[in-house]
């Protein structure tokens, strides 16, 4: 057979495709496991962070032994017990499908248009069986990017435990502190509703001062009014606000 | 040309971000930590020094008609496996890297070599050629990861040697070398050092 032929050309390229294949997905068979595990300890760490409890000796899945999950139905503000695997795998794709709520231009102050129909969320327990802290995923857009993350409430479901975000693409050195643990630090104890109970919480520029607000990102005017709104939006009405509410009345 | 030459010829004289120019895209992205900076360096070496390999092997029964074709095949083969190990065993570094190490397909350095090396010559020489083009390539990159980290965070290898202001030191640190046109400045005060030693020597 010519090597210029055109039977020739074409088994080559069909030979090619199928050694190529193979390795290729041999690989991801066999190293899914392992990326699938790194995701899920990631996952957990950045809970565990943002409710306060990791320390650097901490063994991650054993200190999330207790941490109970629950399915917050969004239309409702009603919790059932679950997992929350799934929800991480494909947030966007559970906030395209049908049954997603869509969310009208007043309300959708984070700017993502809408959310899944079902959120978990993580809850841990005091020695005495009390709620001690109630982490909430939250997500909203900033000057570039996504900005996924974690918040976590005290046991008041009022003043916050702590911030986290595992996945953004905010400038580096600017809006990127968003990862700067001083930053977050700001965020301790800081009340998220006001008096009246409405959404409190803002960030402003230059000297923050009163027990609702934190000091912006210096460079990164956009990046905080991001994380200002996908707060506000996670934390009000149509976010978590009617499961704490129904948490505060007494429910599980 | 001596097969040591073949490997350390691209190293410095013949370096491919310098002298050659190619594979500036990825330098300006990935070189703001150190670390994932060296990660970066030893894939593409893989990568290169493989797809060479592969290529120079096949070189003979390969139809010209088809040839970038299955070149990209290759490449693109061997760069999604090294993405899926990093992926399992470097997660940290992963995410940080995160669509740039897909980009290696598009390094203009890997289809550069195999086209103007591995076609043309014997699998070994040419895996040599690879390695040399990666390691070439992998020392631009650290010499602008350590001046970047060091500049625009004060850190080496994610180590703090000068303590910032944000963390309650006293180094202000810059800013502007944490972003991709601090890269294009030393790139272009590199190749300029280049053409001024290595290749006027040549002249």
């Amino acid at each position: 057979m010519r090597r210029e032929s055109d039977l020739r050309t074409f088994l080559t390229a069909l030979v090619l495709a199928v050694v190529c294949s193979f390795f290729v997905a041999g690989a991801n068979v066999l190293l899914k496991p392992r990326q699938d595990m790194n995701r899920e300890l990631e996952r957990k760490k950045n809970i565990l962070l943002a409710a306060g409890v990791l320390k650097s000796d901490t063994d991650i899945n054993k200190a999330f032994g207790s941490v109970e999950t629950y399915l917050v139905d969004m239309k409702t503000g009603k919790a059932e017990k679950g997992d929350a695997g799934k929800y991480f795998e494909s947030i966007r794709r559970l906030a395209a499908s049908p049954d997603a709520v869509h969310l009208s231009r007043q309300q959708d102050i984070a700017v993502i248009k809408s959310i899944p129909a079902k959120i978990p969320v993580f809850i841990l327990r005091g020695a005495d069986g009390k709620i001690s802290k109630v982490v909430m995923p939250v997500y909203g857009s900033g000057l570039w990017s996504t900005m996924y993350g974690f918040m976590a409430l005290n046991s008041d479901l009022n003043s916050v435990s702590g911030i986290t975000f595992y996945e953004h693409g905010e400038t580096p050195g600017l809006g990127g502190e968003i990862d700067n643990p001083l930053w977050k630090a700001q965020w301790v104890d800081k009340k998220i509703y006001g008096n009246d109970g409405s959404v409190a919480l803002s960030i402003v520029k230059g000297g923050a001062h009163g027990e609702s607000q934190v000091d912006s990102l210096s460079g990164a005017t956009m990046t905080s009014r991001g994380v200002e709104n996908t707060v506000r939006f996670w934390m009000g009405q149509d976010g978590f606000g009617k499961y704490l509410n129904s948490l505060k009345q007494g429910g599980a | 040309m001596s097969a040591m030459k073949v490997f350390t010829d691209p190293i410095i004289k013949n370096n491919p971000i310098a002298v050659q120019v190619l594979g500036i895209c990825s330098t300006l992205a990935v070189t703001t930590k150190l670390e994932v900076t060296m990660v970066m360096a030893v894939s593409v070496m893989t990568v290169v020094a493989l797809s060479n390999l592969f290529l120079s092997m096949m070189r003979k029964l390969m139809p010209s008609s088809i040839r970038l074709i299955i070149e990209m095949t290759v490449v693109a083969t061997l760069v999604i496996i090294a993405d899926q190990i990093i992926k399992a065993y470097m997660f940290e570094i992963s995410k940080q890297l995160s669509v740039f190490m897909g980009l290696i397909i598009t390094n203009c350095i890997i289809m550069g070599r195999a086209e103007a090396y591995a076609i043309s010559n014997p699998p070994f020489r040419s895996f040599l050629d690879g390695l040399g083009n990666g390691a070439g390539y992998g020392l631009v990159l650290i010499i602008i990861a350590t001046i970047r980290e060091l500049i625009g965070s004060g850190k080496l290898f994610g180590l703090t040697l000068l303590p910032t202001v944000n963390s309650g030191g006293w180094y202000q640190p810059n800013g502007l070398f944490l972003l991709a046109p601090s890269a294009f400045f030393l790139i272009g005060i590199l190749i300029w050092i280049a053409r001024l030693t290595v290749v006027k020597a040549e002249d």
